[in-house]
């Protein structure tokens, strides 16, 4: 199969393997963020944005990632041994960057797997590496010491985020995931979908009764400093919301409310956009609670 | 034991290999060469399966024995029984690490066979 090389046509290096050689085999998670810096080391990349991955290429003399019509896969590590990566071509810009990060954190995971003949080394599971991988992306593409110092003079917001993912290349949710991961104050950040819960799935397969779909909590994380308790998966919101408003007109909404976690309430400032996934329309908010900055 | 465990055991002493010698060739413990022979070692890894097949030459009389020793979707030995892939396909087809979702059905999988080949072919 055929490989372009990027510029200066280096020798292909296997970055994982030239990690691993240099480190020893990986004995915790705590090591994955040390292949980061190695990474951007080697290459001689700096924190300043747009981060440039060609840098990388380069430097270990990896293949160009090709642009492939893929369907259900935003990249493929095709062949370890020669650095061969397709990217989804008709996937955004921004998140076609995301994804060669990832591609970059699997080498590591493909030097690893080749080290671990012994079952005493970690062996993470399929999901665990895969958000290892997307961790290791964002750590590659949002260095912490260009991007905290931005954040902390912008302050968390939507706002800040669309200027941030402008700045770094990045898709606004990877950015916004960095933001709450970094922020302080008590933020969280809300992915909602149209969806049953997974009893009422159940029934309307067992019979001819079908559940009304609500929009729901997908999924959410939280700064460290958020006092406003647990947000529950699968919570459904009320439909005069802001954020099912969002979802219903489709353009963005904000203002203060309360919003029913099951266990109690929450007061929160709400900054809601609509999102796409793939065929889904959800909803991202942002939660401010009151009081906090 | 199964049938992988089996044929290293039965091909390493044809080739009178000793434990720690065949073990060292392919870069692990003898002790764990020895689980793999008694069958108590499972899932192994790809490249320590292509390293014993290429040690003790099981490659060309392999047959289904990749299948069977590690981990190749149901769904891929159905695509690659149908189109008689070759067998270094098949292994790059198992090896492909994802972001995203790995193919389901054999109809998937030649989906992505095909593209795999258009595009790193040029």
């Amino acid at each position: 199969m055929g490989v372009e090389h990027g510029e200066g046509d280096r020798k292909y290096r296997h970055p994982g393997q030239a990690f691993l050689s240099r480190y020893g085999a990986l004995q915790r998670e705590q090591d994955v963020s040390r292949y980061v810096e190695f990474l951007r080391q080697e290459a001689g990349l700096g924190d300043t944005p747009p981060i440039d991955l060609s840098l990388i290429y380069r430097h270990f003399g990896i293949p160009t990632p090709r642009r492939a019509p893929l369907d259900e896969q935003q990249g493929i590590l095709v062949d370890s041994r020669t650095g061969m990566i397709l990217i989804k071509e008709d996937d955004p810009l921004v998140r076609q960057r995301f994804t060669e990060g990832h591609e970059l954190m699997e080498l590591l995971f493909d030097a690893q797997e080749q080290a671990r003949t012994e079952s005493f080394l970690p062996n993470w599971s399929a999901d665990r590496k895969e958000r290892l991988c997307d961790q290791g992306a964002a750590d590659l593409l949002m260095p912490q010491t260009s991007f905290l110092p931005r954040l902390n003079e912008l302050g968390l917001s939507l706002s800040t985020g669309r200027s941030l993912a402008a700045l770094y290349q990045t898709s606004l949710l990877a950015t916004l995931v960095r933001m709450v991961q970094y922020g302080t104050g008590e933020h969280a950040l809300v992915l909602w979908h149209h969806a049953l819960t997974q009893r009422e799935s159940a029934q309307t397969a067992s019979s001819s009764i079908k559940a009304k779909k609500k929009l729901r909590i997908w999924w959410s994380i939280r700064t460290d400093d958020w006092r406003g308790g647990f947000i529950p998966k699968h919570k459904s919101i009320a439909p005069d919301s802001l954020i099912a408003k969002t979802h219903l007109k489709g353009h963005h909404h904000s203002g203060t409310e309360t919003i029913h976690l099951g266990w109690g309430e929450v007061r929160c400032q709400v900054e809601a956009i609509p999102i796409a996934f793939g065929d889904q329309s959800c909803v991202l908010s942002l939660l401010h609670r009151s009081g906090s900055d | 034991m199964d049938e992988f465990a089996q044929k290293v055991r039965d091909r390493r002493l044809q080739e009178k290999l000793s434990q720690e010698e065949l073990a060292n060739k392919v870069g692990i413990s003898r002790n764990y060469l020895s689980q793999i022979e008694r069958g108590q070692a499972t899932n192994l890894s790809w490249q320590l399966v292509e390293r014993l097949t290429a040690v003790l030459g099981l490659k060309e009389d392999s047959g289904g024995t990749l299948e069977q020793a590690a981990d190749i979707p149901p769904s891929l030995v159905q695509f690659a029984r149908a189109a008689h892939l070759p067998p270094d396909d098949v292994l790059m087809l198992a090896r492909l690490k994802y972001r995203g979702q790995q193919p389901t059905t054999p109809e998937k999988w030649e989906l992505l066979y095909n593209v795999i080949k258009m595009t790193a072919g040029n």
